[in-house]
């Protein structure tokens, strides 16, 4: 543990991958403003760097000349030291507004781990909650409502049926995808290796999707997915709704894993602070160097786990 | 201005044209276009300067080599002479005789801002601050410069101005009318141009406010938090108070409380001002009286965002199923952000606590329900800890 207070040693640690937990209604583009917006205000508070030196010619006469402070590079005149578009910062990938839960980002040098990250594809969990007896414009309940059904011959066994025959479907099509009869040798190989990867980033799949609440006329479902979208999930519960003979709409979608990160790891809005976005990085930091498999094409350096040399790097 | 520019042209051409004086001078953009008058640019090295100790000998050379330079590096001239005039200044006079006349020159007219220098013209006062001393002197008193030069028109304006002369009687009069000297610099990042201002103007505007019965207290308060007041003519701040007066039945007792409340609303946007009456009243179905008491009680909310305003509002009237009564009694609620409110509330109510009727045993104030951090909230008001709250926060 060591304290420190300057902030162009700050500055240089601040490289690597957050974990931040988007409320739901907040764009990313929003996020990410505020983000950067605070990380900037607080390294201003620390201990900047002073002005350079400058020489006055106090008088005509040439003797009289002294080394002072510039007030050319006074932050009152330059401005603050650090501005929020210094700081790096991208995501992962890109979560829609009506989205909350896990929102991964890298910051400076960890934007490319970001990048990284996300041509990595990992598996990201969501909790989706649909309502039943609405259908609306937009698929979720802040739209208008365009359909009314009835929902009361919905049981949990029906649902549970459609569930399972979307997941059946969706691992079907993922053979099919990579090219391999599903009865044949190939297909067997394929699936001893673990889960199939999809071989692009454009067509979402869907892993596993179960049950996990239901209370007509809501229900909530488990989605284990990748290459998915908002726009996607939401209408996969419009879907559900059809095929059940009844009508619904989504209200809420809640991302709780992403990849090696999951909701405990998130920061809450009331944490979107310098002190905790650095507990924040070095636990990812950690978090990415244990799963490092799943990061195989990433340059090693980028998932390092080693503090004191981090620092020692800043100091140099 | 003009007459330093009248000076420019009958004292200091000539100057230059009998080869005396070859330096730059930095005029604004503007000014040059306008008048038509010189502008040399000569690219003096700056890595003499940077080099630079403050050893004496070595300074004394040092500055003597980037006079010489100056004075010798090429010059592009604007003015119809200038072949002649570079020709006359290359002649064989020492670069030191020059230089004091440049400094005579310059002491004999009290060119103010301008001073020799090799900046060309330039967007930003971080170019000039160096060498001017008034800029100086503005940063020393704590403003902000940087904040002025993303305002239209503000870098002309103060560059043409000289500390000692045109900004020093106007901080004095500041000082005096109460505005306290570490707030001298926050009031003129924000109001440069009071130095437009004359001061019969400045007093008869202090003296319209003396004659509303506002003491001195009252007056350098209203002065020091709204910097722009003393740019409004008598005539309009009448008007103003007047709107306020009249549109919500105000005694003179009640105007003053509301202008020392909130003196940017008196100042604020008239079209904002008159859409919230509208949204508050037509909107939100508030009655005159309320609008009143609410006024007297949260001016800010005139000044707030109105789609915000109306969603708060509507979140907890219709969602949290409050009376106007019960708001009104705490009109926190109405200041906070609406996430805010309705990540307590819905915590209250996953804990079936959500109780606001002052009535009803387990009572819990809108006003407890929106101050104090997460974890006040969470131990004193939930009385769960703040773990848990952070755990539902989760959940949402």
């Amino acid at each position: 543990m060591r304290y420190v207070s300057e902030a162009p040693i700050l500055w240089k640690l601040l490289n690597g991958v957050i974990c931040v937990y988007k409320p739901q209604g907040m764009t990313s583009r929003a996020l990410r403003q505020t983000l950067i917006g605070n990380i900037a205000n607080d390294l201003n508070e620390f201990e900047c760097r002073p002005p350079n030196n400058h020489v006055f010619s106090r008088n005509s006469s040439e003797s009289q000349v002294v080394v002072g402070q510039s007030f050319a590079d006074d932050p009152l005149v330059v401005g603050p030291r650090y501005l929020p578009n210094d700081v790096r910062c991208s995501w992962a990938s890109h979560v829609g507004r009506r989205t909350s839960g896990v929102f991964v980002f890298g910051i400076n040098k960890g934007s490319v781990l970001a990048n990284h990250l996300r041509n990595a594809r990992p598996i990201r969990v969501y909790h989706v909650t649909g309502r039943m007896g609405i259908a609306t414009d937009t698929y979720d309940t802040y739209g208008a409502v365009v359909e009314r059904s009835t929902f009361h011959h919905v049981k949990r066994t029906i649902m549970d049926r459609v569930l399972a025959s979307i997941q059946a479907a969706h691992q079907k099509t993922m053979f099919n995808r990579m090219g391999v009869h599903m009865h044949s040798q190939a297909a067997y190989e394929l699936a001893v290796k673990g889960n199939v990867r999809p071989p692009d980033g454009k067509i979402p799949f869907i892993y596993s999707i179960k049950c996990i609440e239901f209370d007509p006329p809501d229900f909530t479902i488990e989605v284990k997915c990748v290459n998915e979208h908002e726009s996607y999930l939401k209408t996969l519960v419009h879907d559900i709704g059809m095929k059940v003979h009844s009508t619904a709409a989504c209200s809420s979608i809640r991302c709780v894993r992403y990849g090696p990160f999951s909701i405990e790891h998130a920061l809450l809005r009331r944490h979107w602070h310098l002190q905790c976005i650095f507990d924040n990085l070095s636990l990812c930091r950690r978090i990415l160097h244990k799963n490092r498999i799943l990061m195989c094409d990433t340059p090693s350096s980028l998932i390092e786990n080693d503090d004191k040399k981090l620092l020692e790097c800043s100091k140099s | 201005m003009a007459s330093v520019m009248r000076l420019l042209k009958r004292e200091l051409v000539p100057a230059i044209s009998a080869g005396i004086v070859n330096i730059n001078f930095i005029v604004p953009t503007c000014l040059r276009a306008k008048h038509k008058i010189i502008l040399l640019h000569i690219t003096r090295t700056q890595k003499a300067h940077t080099n630079c100790e403050t050893n004496d000998t070595s300074v004394h050379n040092l500055r003597k080599n980037t006079l010489e330079n100056s004075f010798k590096s090429k010059t592009v001239c604007n003015y119809s002479e200038s072949d002649k005039l570079s020709e006359r200044c290359s002649r064989g006079d020492s670069a030191d005789e020059r230089g004091n006349a440049v400094s005579k020159v310059l002491q004999k007219y009290d060119l103010g801002n301008f001073q020799v220098s090799s900046f060309p013209p330039t967007f930003n006062f971080a170019a000039y601050v160096n060498d001017s001393q008034s800029l100086q002197e503005l940063v020393k008193l704590g403003v902000n410069l940087y904040k002025w030069e993303r305002r239209k028109g503000v870098l002309k304006f103060i560059l043409e101005r000289d500390f000692s002369r045109d900004m020093a009687p106007y901080i004095r009069f500041l000082y005096d009318i109460g505005v306290p000297a570490d707030n001298l610099g926050q009031f003129l990042t924000k109001n440069p141009f009071i130095f437009k201002e004359c001061f019969d103007d400045l007093n008869v505007r202090l003296n319209y406010l003396e004659s509303k019965n506002f003491n001195q207290q009252m007056r350098s308060r209203i002065v020091t938090t709204n910097p722009f007041w003393l740019m409004f003519s008598t005539k309009r701040i009448d008007n103003r108070l007047g709107h306020f007066q009249e549109t919500f039945k105000l005694s003179g007792g009640d105007v003053r409380h509301l202008v020392l409340k909130q003196a940017n609303l008196i100042t604020y946007n008239m079209h904002h001002i008159k859409t919230s009456t509208f949204v508050l009243k037509e909107e939100l179905g508030l009655n005159e009286k309320e609008l009143r008491a609410l006024l007297l009680r949260r001016p800010r909310l005139w000044m707030n965002n109105h789609l915000r305003l109306k969603n708060r509002f509507e979140y907890v009237h219709l969602e949290m199923k409050l009376p106007h009564e019960i708001i009104l009694k705490n009109p926190e609620v109405l200041t906070s952000r609406e996430f805010r409110i309705k990540e307590r509330h819905l915590f209250l109510k996953s804990l079936k606590r959500d109780q606001y009727d002052p009535t009803m045993p387990g009572y819990v104030s809108l006003k407890a329900l929106v101050v104090g951090t997460n974890a006040e909230f969470a131990v004193n008001v939930a009385k769960t800890s703040v773990d848990t709250f952070n755990m539902f926060l989760k959940s949402l």
